[in-house]
């Protein structure tokens, strides 16, 4: 604290000084006057201390406002200076070793604090489709790899074929389709030929036996004119035995047992 | 209509027996026929229609209507007049009368035919023939040859 004031005395002393060199243009006789008058009255009497260091105080704080202004014109003067002079994005990519940093990033951090709805919404999706040459996308996907890779089984029964097919209008379609067209474009003439006719006669023959076929036609027709001979015969056989029976007086009761 | 499976009267009996005397007389006609054939085809230029004697011709006529009986009547029971009117000889159990009996009842059929019409006669519609050799003459309408007419626990009256 002493020192302070001690310092504080001398920088008041250090300022009236300069005080008195910076008042060169005031005329002499004026510094002269005032210098003695003040020092004589300052010396004489017994505050003059204690108002050198008020002074003091003012001056110091004054020149520390003025130095700590005067570095900061100075520095931005500098800093511009060089700014003007070097190139800090060569001089970054040059000493800074960019990867280690972003190894640092938490990418994961700064992807959550990201607005990723907003700066999607401000996405032209139209605009960066119609600059895409879909084209040679296209050209680069290996197709065949894609489909061997797909599970077509797995795909298959997770489908209900069953929805899909009550879905389709068949009638729609079969009355689209030009049957005439579909029948003309047939070789009749080399289905047959690839047929063994004679081969499917004889197996269709055999299956339908036609000889038992027509036995039993002709025998079913000669049978009931047989049969109805047969009845008429037993029944004519009836009637001579009756008339026996009458003319020899004989009661059917005393037949025997005809078998 | 069922057969009625009981001894077969005289009316049934008598037409088999017009059919069997045709078939016998068919048989002749083919037989002189081809016995005329076999003479043109050795003796072209000579040739002449057989004529047989009437005795030839009925002895002819009476071996082939024996031959004709004895055959059918020993293996299935009936000749093709019996078989159209649905009639079968049997013995007196139900079985086929065998070869003795069918040759014999078919030698004195063909001999004395006039035995048929005592079936008329007969309570047991039996011919002269049936009671000389103990056979019936039976309704068979089934084509089985003879099984069912020949089953006695089966014979429906």
């Amino acid at each position: 604290m002493r020192d302070r004031e001690v310092l504080d005395v001398l920088v008041g002393v250090g300022a009236a000084a300069s005080g008195l060199a910076l008042g060169l243009v005031r005329p002499l006789q004026r510094v002269t006057e005032v210098m003695g008058a003040g020092c004589l009255r300052v010396l004489r009497r017994q505050q003059a201390a204690v108002q050198l260091g008020e002074r003091g105080r003012q001056v110091r704080t004054e020149l520390e406002q003025a130095v700590t202004e005067g570095i900061r014109r100075v520095f931005r003067e500098l800093v511009a200076a060089a700014l003007a002079v070097v190139d800090l994005t060569e001089l970054a990519r040059r000493h800074i070793d960019l990867n280690a940093l972003a190894r640092e990033l938490d990418v994961d951090a700064v992807v959550s604090r990201a607005d990723l709805d907003a700066a999607a919404s401000r996405i032209d999706v139209g605009a960066v489709v119609a600059r895409v040459d879909l084209d040679a996308v296209a050209s680069q996907i290996d197709l065949d790899a894609l489909v061997a890779r797909v599970d077509l089984d797995d795909v298959v029964t997770r489908l209900d074929l069953d929805a899909a097919v009550s879905r389709v209008d068949l009638d729609a379609i079969v009355k689209r389709v030009d049957i005439d067209a579909v029948i003309a474009r047939v070789d009749v003439e080399a289905v047959l030929a690839r047929l063994d006719l004679a081969g499917i006669a004889h197996q269709v023959i055999e299956a339908i036996d036609l000889p038992e076929i027509l036995r039993e036609s002709t025998g079913s027709v000669a049978s009931e004119a047989v049969r109805g001979v047969r009845a008429d015969g037993v029944q004519a056989d009836e009637a001579v035995a009756r008339f026996m029976d009458r003319l020899l007086r004989r009661s059917r009761a005393d037949k025997p047992a005809l078998q | 209509m069922s057969a009625p499976g009981g001894h077969a009267g005289v009316v049934t009996r008598s037409l088999a027996a017009a059919v069997d005397t045709a078939v016998v007389a068919m048989a002749v006609v083919l037989i002189y026929l081809g016995t005329a054939a076999v003479r043109f085809a050795l003796m072209p230029l000579a040739f002449v229609w057989p004529r047989p004697s009437p005795v030839f011709s009925l002895v002819g006529a009476t071996l082939v209507a024996t031959a004709y009986l004895s055959v059918a009547w020993a293996t299935t029971g009936r000749t093709y007049g019996g078989g159209l009117l649905g009639l079968r000889v049997l013995s007196a159990r139900r079985g086929l009368i065998g070869w003795p009996r069918a040759m014999v009842r078919a030698v004195a059929c063909v001999v004395f035919p006039a035995g048929l019409l005592w079936a008329a006669v007969s309570p047991t519609r039996r011919s002269l023939q049936d009671l000389l050799l103990g056979s019936v003459v039976v309704y068979d309408w089934h084509r089985d040859r003879g099984t069912r007419a020949m089953a006695p626990e089966e014979a429906p009256r």
